[in-house]
């Protein structure tokens, strides 16, 4: 196990504010705070090489849990174990091991060329001459960005600016890759050339990816394992396959007909029927949805014929609204 | 209506400099320290048996230093050039663009009720030091004097805000003015007779900064305050700062138009 | 593995080399700064010396030119501070505001070393020639003698001026920490509060009462930074003052750092 994270709680102290003047200026003599619980003792472990979604709604303690796992904050309560270290001890042997990239925020210097910034992580981490040569030519050439070392940060544009990013946290060959909304305000190409990156590299140097996101389509490419965090615990953990049998048990069938078609006729094969300006969408069952087919087929007033399953979204949207364990 | 809007923002204003407590329990704190110094060192000086320096007997002295520094702070507000200058370049200024309510009036409605609260914050401070020097501070209550030492002070307030804010304004062509306010704020703090009476100046350099908009936040409700004037030269020296806040609207009006003409259309 | 003492050193360097090229690309900005610094030292000399002028060339017992030497020291140590502390020392509630910290927290580098190194402005350090220049003239007009031991020593003090500058605004700074939801004008606070300090410190100790001066020097070491230097050079310095001299920086920086530590704990235990 390369990371082991048991019991990890956190707590915090919120002011509350009352309304108004009045408020604010009793608010200059005495707070009044409430006790808010963003982490409720998760458990969860983590082998090397594995791609990890980590998934919740607004403020279920994503970020909080992800700042706990690099050291950049204490817990309340519980221990994690990740390369053999406590992590909020801060031991410059852990941190030459990790390495973590949040959207929107760059750590790289913003006047000068992304080049200078690496040059900077070359000595930060010790990094030998030629292992940082080969390195920084493998991680330009994947994301294809040899040219544009030489511009200045300011001058690139979103997208280039993260994969410079990218590049600067992967220098010194990290066991573990954090990231926290990563493609987040990113155009299409951009998001597309960073996912294929992200396995690229967990596949070629087994490196960890722990990766928080909401765009579904990150965790689809990237990630093998969800861990679904919501209101501070974990709703979910295992593979994306099985929480998609779990909860969607439908097949979405998108009809277009050549002829008019009675809606009774519809509601005797499918549960769910929408009429909508393209057609209708029918919802089946999984176990139903070949007879369904069938029969639609055999009516021969079928024009078009889509089939899809529930999309992850829809099924994550669903466990969103869950409070406890999915098993 | 037109007053109830003002008065909104004037409230969230308020409320935003109530809002960060430390700040507001230690600025008074942290203003007492350059009065204590200059105090002390008044002190130090008439103590070696001087009379009079250029004019001012010691009590003079202790109450220009005093009253001037309590006028500065109240009058003069360096936030208000990085508040427009940081409003400018961080593109604020366009929320005041969509909606009906114009940046200048607004600026003007947050301005006096921060008076409101500099006001009681300083007045404890300042009312501890005056009491504890009240041997030597020189208490004025002849009521026409007070009353134009009223008058001159809200005076100094709107000049002060007009070149704060046209400083703040060059934020539209200049944005390097933004780390120059130190360098500004010493510009007026000196020609304004912060730093010692302007008195000590050549004469004929203070004959010409008496034509200039400056002296006229902290220097001359001070003198006014301290009965060096007749009530003729008063009068005199009210209707240049009148005609300089005249001037500076105007001044201040132009730039404006000209600075958002330029926002809109580069995208600063 | 190289020897930690080299790997920072190198670091350093680094930052230097960066900043170095971070300015030059904004020439304007470059000359602006330093024109507008030029002024600010000029206000304070006029100010100077009108008042010693105005005084019969007697301010306290300092003449005109050793009030001349006295802002020289002033600019000098003012000067050096702007360059090599001053972006550092006040970037710390910012850095937290915005959440860059951690980029700082994450990697294996001492963070207080990061934090207190990383920025140098180069506009600054001409103030501090000219700071230079204004201290040459008025030696020369004084009829000092000038040897070696003392200019040594001078600039010994100088050194210890700045890191004292550097420690005052440090853990000022750090309060940084413990007031986490602090906003915009609220990272002018350390900076506020440490020029009040060093309104204190810049001003000839003869203008305070004897106790005052002795809380100055030995509770918190303003009258160290520029009186201490200035009188060495141009009046007499007491043997108390310098051996205290050099016990209270190593003190102050050990001080600093538990502080640090403190407010490290802080930062880790209360942000989300």
């Amino acid at each position: 196990m390369q990371i082991n994270v048991t019991g990890l709680t956190k707590t915090f102290k919120v002011n509350k504010k009352k309304e108004g003047l009045r408020g604010s200026i009793k608010g200059l003599f005495a707070r009044e705070y409430r006790i808010a619980e963003a982490v409720k003792g998760i458990n969860f472990s983590i082998d090397e090489g594995e791609c990890i979604g980590f998934i919740g709604p607004n403020g279920a303690g994503k970020t909080t849990t992800i700042k706990m796992l690099t050291g950049l904050i204490y817990p309340t309560e519980g221990d994690a174990k990740i390369l053999g270290h406590t992590p909020w001890k801060r031991e410059n042997d852990f941190r030459r091991q990790i390495s973590l990239v949040m959207g929107n925020k760059f750590q790289l210097w913003w006047d000068l060329p992304a080049i200078e910034s690496f040059d900077l992580q070359r000595k930060i981490y010790d990094i030998e001459r030629n292992d940082y040569r080969n390195r920084l030519e493998e991680l330009c050439t994947i994301l294809d960005v040899t040219k544009l070392t030489h511009v200045p940060v300011r001058n690139l544009s979103l997208g280039e600016r993260m994969k410079m990013e990218l590049i600067a946290s992967l220098l010194h060959n990290p066991k573990i890759l954090f990231l926290d909304e990563p493609t987040i305000g990113l155009d299409i190409t951009s998001q597309k050339s960073i996912r294929k990156f992200l396995k690229d590299i967990n596949e070629k140097h087994k490196t960890t990816i722990i990766m928080t996101s909401h765009y579904m389509d990150d965790i689809e490419s990237v990630c093998d394992r969800l861990l679904l965090i919501s209101d501070g615990k974990i709703i979910y953990d295992g593979s994306k396959e099985k929480l998609a049998n779990k909860f969607a048990d439908e097949i979405i069938l998108n009809v277009r007909f050549s002829q008019p078609i009675a809606e009774e006729d519809l509601m005797k094969l499918a549960f769910s029927v929408k009429f909508n300006a393209d057609g209708c969408t029918l919802k089946v069952s999984k176990s139903e949805y070949l007879n369904t087919i069938h029969n639609l087929l055999n009516s021969g007033k079928v024009r078009d014929l889509n089939i899809n399953s529930v999309p992850l979204e829809h099924i994550v949207e669903k466990c969103y609204l869950q409070k406890e364990e999915i098993s | 209506m037109f007053g109830r809007k003002y008065l909104g923002v004037a409230k969230l204003g308020l409320q935003e400099n109530l809002e960060y407590r430390f700040n507001f329990f230690t600025t008074f704190i942290f203003v007492l320290a350059p009065l204590a110094v200059h105090i002390s060192l008044w002190i130090a000086v008439y103590a070696t048996g001087v009379r009079t320096i250029a004019g001012y007997s010691f009590e003079m002295m202790m109450t220009y230093t005093i009253l001037g520094h309590l006028l500065e702070k109240f009058t003069g507000e360096v936030n208000i050039q990085i508040k427009t200058s940081a409003d400018i370049r961080e593109g604020l200024i366009s929320r005041y663009l969509v909606k009906p309510i114009d940046y200048f009036t607004s600026e003007i409605a947050i301005l006096f009720s921060n008076r409101i609260i500099y006001f009681v914050t300083l007045i404890i401070p300042y009312l501890l030091v005056i009491l504890a020097t009240r041997k030597y501070f020189m208490f004025n209550s002849d009521p026409i004097l007070l009353l134009l030492f009223v008058i001159s002070i809200f005076m100094a307030i709107i000049l002060s805000f007009l070149l704060n804010h046209l400083l703040g304004l060059l934020t539209f062509w200049l944005k390097e003015i933004n780390s120059l306010y130190v360098f500004t704020q010493s510009t007026f703090s000196f020609f304004a007779g912060g730093y010692f009476t302007l008195n000590f100046l050549p004469q004929g350099v203070y004959d010409v900064l008496m034509y200039l908009p400056l002296p006229y936040t902290l220097f001359f409700p001070t003198t006014i305050y301290l009965k060096k004037y007749t009530l003729s030269q008063i009068g005199w020296h009210m209707l240049i700062a009148a005609a300089w806040i005249v001037l500076l609207f105007i001044i201040n009006k132009i730039v404006w138009r000209r600075g958002i003409r330029r926002y809109t259309s580069d995208g600063i | 593995m190289k020897f930690t003492v080299f790997k920072y050193i190198s670091l350093y360097f680094s930052f230097f080399k960066n900043c170095l090229m971070r300015e030059m690309e904004f020439r304007g900005n470059y000359i602006l700064m330093v024109v507008a610094s030029i002024f600010l030292n000029l206000y304070f000399l006029i100010y100077y010396m009108i008042l010693v002028n105005r005084l019969g060339n007697n301010f306290l017992g300092w003449g005109r030119y050793e009030m001349l030497f006295f802002v020289a020291t002033e600019v000098i140590c003012h000067a050096t501070f702007m360059s090599l502390c001053f972006y550092n020392v006040f970037s710390l509630p910012d850095q937290v505001r915005t959440g860059n910290f951690d980029f700082i927290l994450i990697k294996p580098i001492n963070a207080r070393f990061m934090i207190s190194t990383r920025n140098i402005n180069f506009a600054a350090f001409t103030q501090a020639l000219l700071g230079v220049g204004l201290a040459i003239y008025s030696l020369m007009q004084l009829n000092v003698k000038i040897t070696l031991l003392k200019v040594t020593v001078y600039v010994a003090f100088i050194i210890n001026s700045i890191f004292l500058m550097y420690l005052i605004g440090f853990c000022l700074m750090v309060l940084a920490f413990f007031f986490t939801k602090v906003s915009a004008s609220g990272s002018i606070l350390p900076y506020r509060g440490f020029f009040a300090l060093y309104w204190f410190a810049r001003r000839p100790e003869e203008i305070y009462s004897n106790v005052v001066v002795m809380f100055l020097t030995y509770c918190i070491p303003l009258t160290l930074i520029i009186n201490l230097p200035a009188k060495w050079m141009v009046k007499a310095v007491s043997v108390n003052t310098l051996l205290w001299s050099l016990v209270v920086t190593p003190v102050f920086f050990a001080l600093s750092h538990w502080f640090w530590k403190v407010g490290l704990k802080r930062y880790q235990s209360a942000s989300s």
